[in-house]
């Protein structure tokens, strides 16, 4: 069941019931279609920014900051470089 | 008559089998969290009392409480939970639940008890083979006995949701699966799948050879074998907590679940993906074509997707909250969010240090990459972020919900509490990023003393004692919040029957289960698929190990781990390494 903030009003008592999460703490009732998570996506670019660093921080650590591992002639003149 | 409508209200048998399921994995907890910190102090080297032959047993007391039967006991509590609330019915007969209770501890103490003779010469009996237990490591056939016994009982538990799910269908033609009972049944399909080559492995051949039947097996199929089961046991330790995350996690940030769909897609989605993968912790095993460990890192890739879809669903559901109560904002929506709330905050670090572990776990799963890390610190790091903290800290911040629940009485202290959750995030982080930077220089996992002479790792930022006091500092920290935690349990045993208790519920949707497509409930069709591409990913390399190494492998020396053998084995290590540098030595003065 979802109850938007008008119809929340008019909702009968019950309904209103099983629509209330945490009654203590709860301000406002935001029904399904006036949600929209922004802060998720805030949160979710900062992750993929801090993965893509990552990622790329890999290539210093694990390649260039060790003796080549991998026999190749492109690895091995990376190594030596 | 009590006011409360807890689950011991609601349900009070179910809830003594919860408890009781609950408190056997706590005791494996504190039996786990003592040799946690003995072998944390002797590798780092900051207090050894016990000898280094002995660091095995420990190892392998470590792993297989913890892994086995903290995280599986917790799980079938959880899952009772689940299918009786959302159901709303009791168990079909609580004869059948406590024979399966019963028959999982009888395992698990048949398997316990042959581990830690280990530590005594008075019997020969030992299992220190580690909780991967390879070949050619060998048990006692207990140990083997013990955990099939393990295995068969969470088969049967299995086997006794699936009979609530049967018996309410027939009451409930019409309806959709609840979303508790959807996440326990697809779960345990994946476990049935998994455990068949754990099962293989044990009953086919380590059990025969360990009980002296065989001469010898294939160590490269037992391993295949047990990694077939051992990569999805993961999801096994994972599920729950996911489950949590989905189920309860919502309601204490006073919201709702963003997502009923996408939640069926997740659990499907590991369903299927699960079990193809196992390979991927094959990377740099001999006798495994190449090919086959790219269609095991494909598969492995792919389940990266139901894992960012629950970070999606689950932090939209806490934001939801979130703002319910008030908050605004990009990031200022953070603060509105309950912190004071041990469950709360244990959950959103829990899910936090995930957030970590899937970088490190998308290093384990790149082939070439695997290479630089396998069998070094930092997969012991990884892991201590995925089940160490992901899942501990996710049941430990959820037992204080669930202890109100089952037990009737209200929690001893929501201070210590909140206290403990944090503390372990704290110990962890300084115990996990250490471990991660130390398997980065090539300190080497599994190993008791890993200090050798005349070699020193070098460390590019900071040093090998600093990384040392850091792993020291985090064990002992997170031995303090093992600490805390207990006194909560006992505290709250020891509480007197409340009757104001929170009610017995878990979140509600956003968009409920009318907007998924019926598919998504057609279990047979995800199982057939899930059979399917485990038939394709492992039919052709078990086909050529077995091809080329023979059902029970060439002839290899059982390999009993005492004091006498590993004199030996160092004896005859020494003096081919040795012999190897010389010769290396002498290549290099003639070149």
């Amino acid at each position: 069941m979802r109850i938007g903030a008008v119809d929340y009003i008019t909702a009968s008592l019950s309904e209103r019931m099983c629509a209330m999460t945490d009654e203590s703490e709860q301000r406002r009732e935001i029904g399904h279609d006036e949600y929209d998570p922004v802060g998720t996506l805030a949160l979710i670019t900062v992750y993929f920014l801090i993965i893509a660093l990552l990622w790329v921080f890999m290539y210093f650590v694990e390649f260039l900051g060790n003796e080549p591992t991998v026999v190749g002639t492109f690895l091995t003149v990376v190594g030596l470089a | 008559m009590t006011m409360s409508n807890a689950y011991i209200d609601d349900f009070p048998a179910e809830a003594k089998l919860v408890r009781t399921a609950f408190y056997s994995s706590f005791l494996a907890l504190a039996l786990g969290g003592v040799f946690g910190i003995i072998q944390t102090l002797h590798r780092t080297g900051y207090y050894r009392f016990i000898d280094s032959a002995d660091y095995y047993t420990v190892l392998t007391a470590h792993g297989v409480f913890l892994v086995i039967s903290f995280t599986i006991f917790f799980l079938v509590g959880v899952f009772t939970w689940a299918i009786t609330t959302s159901l709303d019915r009791g168990v079909e007969d609580l004869r059948f639940s406590w024979g399966w209770y019963g028959l999982m501890a009888t395992g698990i103490t048949l398997s316990g008890v042959a581990i830690l003779a280990g530590f005594t010469d008075a019997t020969d009996i030992s299992a220190s083979v580690l909780f991967t237990f390879y070949a050619p490591l060998q048990a006692h056939p207990m140990f083997y006995l013990g955990l099939v016994l393990f295995v068969v009982g969470t088969w049967l538990a299995g086997a006794d949701w699936f009979r609530s799910w049967w018996a309410w269908k027939q009451e409930n033609p019409d309806s959709r699966i609840p979303l508790p009972t959807f996440m326990v049944l697809t779960t345990m399909l994946m476990w049935y799948i998994a455990t068949l080559g754990v099962a293989a492995a044990i009953l086919l051949f380590l059990l025969p050879w360990s009980l002296g039947l065989v001469d010898s097996v294939n160590p490269l199929l037992t391993r295949t074998l047990f990694w077939f089961f051992g990569h999805p046991v993961v999801y096994f330790w994972l599920m729950p907590a996911y489950m949590m995350w989905y189920v309860l996690l919502p309601k204490v940030s006073g919201g709702k679940l963003f997502s009923d769909p996408l939640a069926r897609v997740v659990f499907v989605l590991f369903l299927i993906l699960s079990v193809p993968t196992g390979i991927h912790h094959q990377y740099l095993d001999p006798g495994i074509a190449e090919g086959f460990k790219f269609i095991a890192m494909t598969n492995t890739m792919f389940l990266l997707l139901p894992s960012l879809l629950t970070a999606f669903t689950v932090v939209a559901s806490m934001e939801h909250g979130a703002r319910q109560r008030g908050g605004e904002g990009y990031f200022g929506w953070l603060t509105a969010l309950p912190w004071r709330d041990p469950v709360f905050t244990g959950m959103a670090l829990a899910g936090l240090m995930f957030a970590a572990a899937g970088f490190s776990g998308m290093i384990n799963a790149g082939m070439n990459i695997n290479y630089l890390v396998h069998n070094t610190f930092w997969v012991v790091g990884h892991f201590h972020l995925t089940v160490g903290t992901a899942v501990a800290l996710t049941f430990m911040a959820v037992t204080y919900w669930f202890l109100p629940q089952i037990t009737g009485r209200a929690l001893w202290s929501r201070s210590v509490a909140l206290g403990q959750v944090v503390l372990w995030f704290v110990g962890m982080t300084f115990m996990s990023n250490a471990m991660h930077r130390g398997g980065l220089l090539g300190v080497p996992r599994r190993t008791a003393e890993p200090q050798y002479d005349g070699f020193e790792f070098e460390a590019a930022v900071g040093s090998m004692g600093e990384l040392q006091a850091q792993i020291a500092l985090g064990g002992i920290l997170l031995t303090l919040s093992l600490v805390l935690f207990f006194a909560n349990v006992f505290g709250t045993a020891l509480n007197g029957r409340s009757d104001e208790l929170p009610a017995n519920e878990y979140a509600g949707t956003l968009s409920g289960p009318e907007d998924a497509p019926l598919v998504l409930d057609n279990l047979k069709l995800w199982t057939a698929i899930a059979v399917v591409l485990v038939i394709f990913a492992y039919t052709f390399p078990l086909l050529s190990i077995v091809d080329r190494g023979g059902l029970f492998g060439p002839d290899i020396n059982p390999l009993p781990v005492s004091l006498e053998t590993v004199h030996l084995l160092a004896f005859v290590l020494e003096s081919h390494v040795t012999g190897t540098l010389e010769s290396i030595a002498w290549l290099g003065v003639n070149r």
